[in-house]
């Protein structure tokens, strides 16, 4: 029987956790992300949206983005952002000489990400092709030799990715040395 | 079977004073990138307050050093109390920052992160015995390599952060008998 | 039929065992979180609610001594997939006179819980825990003396890690109580408010 390929480094463990207290613009923040998705032809779900107020420290919030692309026809990667907002407040500030409405939260970012493949089942439903693609992915691609080659590519997009959100809310550790990696 | 193994265990960097937190980042980021290790940055935190910024980071790098084989750097910061200061230097105004940072270096050599030997105890208990015994040039050798790259990044922080009268541990592997675990 | 301890046949090491006690205001749905979250940051679990090991949930309630809450949960970690040895680590939480209360803090009305929660940690490193050694024709026999031979400084090694680990935790959790602490570098990077209230300003 024909198994769904999914090849995900990271199923125990997150690509990246970010952690940010302090006051910084959602809405842009929010739109930034989603626009470097969608330009990188990523098919964005957002497939979580919570929000209640607990208490009266704030607004807590929890979304959840399931992105997708298409590399070739057998293999798809698939990012997953997990953003949790809590104790958010609006907030009025004076920038530049500017008043701006932004947000004051405590926001963690969860980066995460995997490598599927034979997503279209093109391998026809029986026990020979299992048997085939088995030996295809085990002994001659290899999962820690071709396999690791697009899961290399996703994990340092990922990267790229976070680097932009980091520079967005302007963390002191902002900078990505690995920027010319894929 | 992967194995791993502690070549640098709790190596502390502590320093108080003025420094550029986005060129030490840089600093990091750049020399494994030189190295040849793999980026992974397990944890990025951040807090801003009144009373300056918190900001803690966890790096994981790793390399591989053979197809048997590779080196774990793991690297703890803890930056607290970070204030933007204007400092004159040479006539000239820089933007640096004022707080404490608090480093902690472990290194680490992971064998078999292929899982090769793995699946059947037998090869577990041949894989050990052969490290242990016969292989030890080799693993010895492996341990010799991360231990340099650790220590190499250990003297580069030291050097950028300026630290000349710095007591710092000795730049060795653990003690083979730990008798009391410490923090 | 006598209850087997589920360690009654295992081969494990005690790396840490500790308690945190507390009599006082704290907020009990954020310590959950906080605990949850460190657990996942420190791979213990993952984020998938549905794979979180909390085997056991009880809620009691009574007019005269408030709520009682326990909750086991069976953390596992297994840093680089041996198949010879893994963390374990069993955390217990039992809440009791759990009432709600109402405080101010920083001007604010804020729904908090005053109770006495109790946390018992045991954190344990088990070998040979799919039992393959001790079924093995010719492990078996040499099971005893390998683990405390030849692969004993392995074992010390990752028991000192898994201490260290487990220490930490507990440096989170007495940090979230605001309680004194002692480990060099402070836990939860501040980043969740001391007993769970949140800022007003």
């Amino acid at each position: 029987m024909v198994q769904k390929y999914i090849y995900e480094k990271s199923s125990k463990e997150p690509v990246n956790i970010l952690k940010f207290n302090g006051i910084f613009d959602f809405d842009g923040l929010y739109k930034v992300m989603h626009d470097w998705l969608v330009d990188r032809q990523y098919y964005f779900e957002e497939s979580l949206y919570k929000h209640k107020v607990p208490t009266p420290a704030g607004a807590e919030q929890h979304i959840k983005w399931d992105c997708w692309r298409k590399v070739n026809a057998y293999v798809k990667y698939h990012i997953n952002i997990y953003l949790i907002l809590r104790d958010m407040k609006e907030v009025e500030v004076i920038k530049e000489g500017v008043r701006k409405k932004l947000t004051k939260a405590r926001l963690l970012i969860v980066f995460g990400g995997k490598v599927e493949l034979d997503f279209s089942k093109r391998f026809p439903h029986s026990k020979i092709a299992g048997y085939l693609m088995d030996f295809l992915i085990n002994y001659i691609w290899k999962p820690e030799r071709v396999i690791s080659w697009w899961w290399d590519e996703l994990y340092y997009r990922i990267y790229k990715f976070q680097r932009v959100v980091k520079e967005y809310l302007e963390m002191e550790s902002k900078g990505n040395a690995y920027y010319d990696m894929w | 079977m992967a194995e791993r193994e502690v070549v640098i265990d709790k190596m502390r960097l502590t320093y108080e004073g003025l420094f550029d937190v986005v060129e030490l980042y840089k600093l990091i980021d750049r020399f494994f990138k030189e190295k040849g290790y793999d980026k992974r940055e397990r944890h990025n935190s951040e807090r801003v307050t009144a009373e300056g910024k918190f900001i803690e980071l966890e790096l994981e790098p790793w390399k591989k050093i053979t197809d048997y084989a590779m080196n774990v750097i793991k690297l703890r910061i803890v930056i607290s109390d970070v204030k933007d200061v204007i400092v004159k230097k040479d006539n000239v105004k820089v933007k640096l920052s004022k707080g404490k940072i608090k480093m902690v270096f472990d290194c680490y050599i992971e064998t078999d992160y292929e899982h090769r030997w793995e699946g059947k105890p037998l090869f577990f208990f041949m894989r050990t015995i052969l490290d242990k015994f016969i292989f030890k040039p080799y693993t010895s050798g492996f341990k010799k390599n991360a231990m340099d790259d650790c220590n190499h990044l250990y003297n580069k922080i030291k050097a950028f952060l300026n630290l000349y009268k710095v007591e710092t541990p000795a730049q060795t592997a653990p003690r083979a008998a730990i008798t009391t675990p410490g923090p | 039929m006598a209850i087997r301890h589920r360690y009654t046949e295992e081969d494990y090491m005690d790396a840490a065992t500790f308690r945190v006690k507390f009599k006082d205001y704290f907020h009990l749905k954020n310590l959950y979180i906080m605990m949850h979250q460190w657990l996942i940051e420190n791979m213990y679990a993952t984020l998938n609610m549905e794979d979180f090991p909390e085997t056991f949930y009880l809620q009691r309630e009574t007019q005269q001594a408030g709520r009682e809450i326990w909750i086991w949960w069976r953390m596992e970690k297994n840093l680089v997939d041996s198949s010879y040895y893994k963390y374990v680590m069993d955390v217990d939480m039992k809440v009791i006179l759990l009432r709600d209360v109402e405080v101010i803090h920083q001007g604010k009305k804020f729904k908090t819980n005053w109770g006495q929660p109790e946390i018992k940690i045991w954190a344990r490193l088990v070998g040979d825990y799919d039992h393959k050694w001790r079924e093995h024709w010719f492990l078996k026999h040499i099971n005893d003396a390998f683990h405390k031979r030849i692969f004993h400084h392995e074992l010390e090694m990752h028991k000192i890690e898994f201490y260290r680990e487990a220490y930490r935790f507990q440096e989170a959790i007495k940090t979230y109580l605001k309680l004194k602490t002692y480990l060099p570098e402070p836990e939860l990077q501040k980043w969740i408010p001391v007993r769970g209230l949140g800022e007003t300003v």
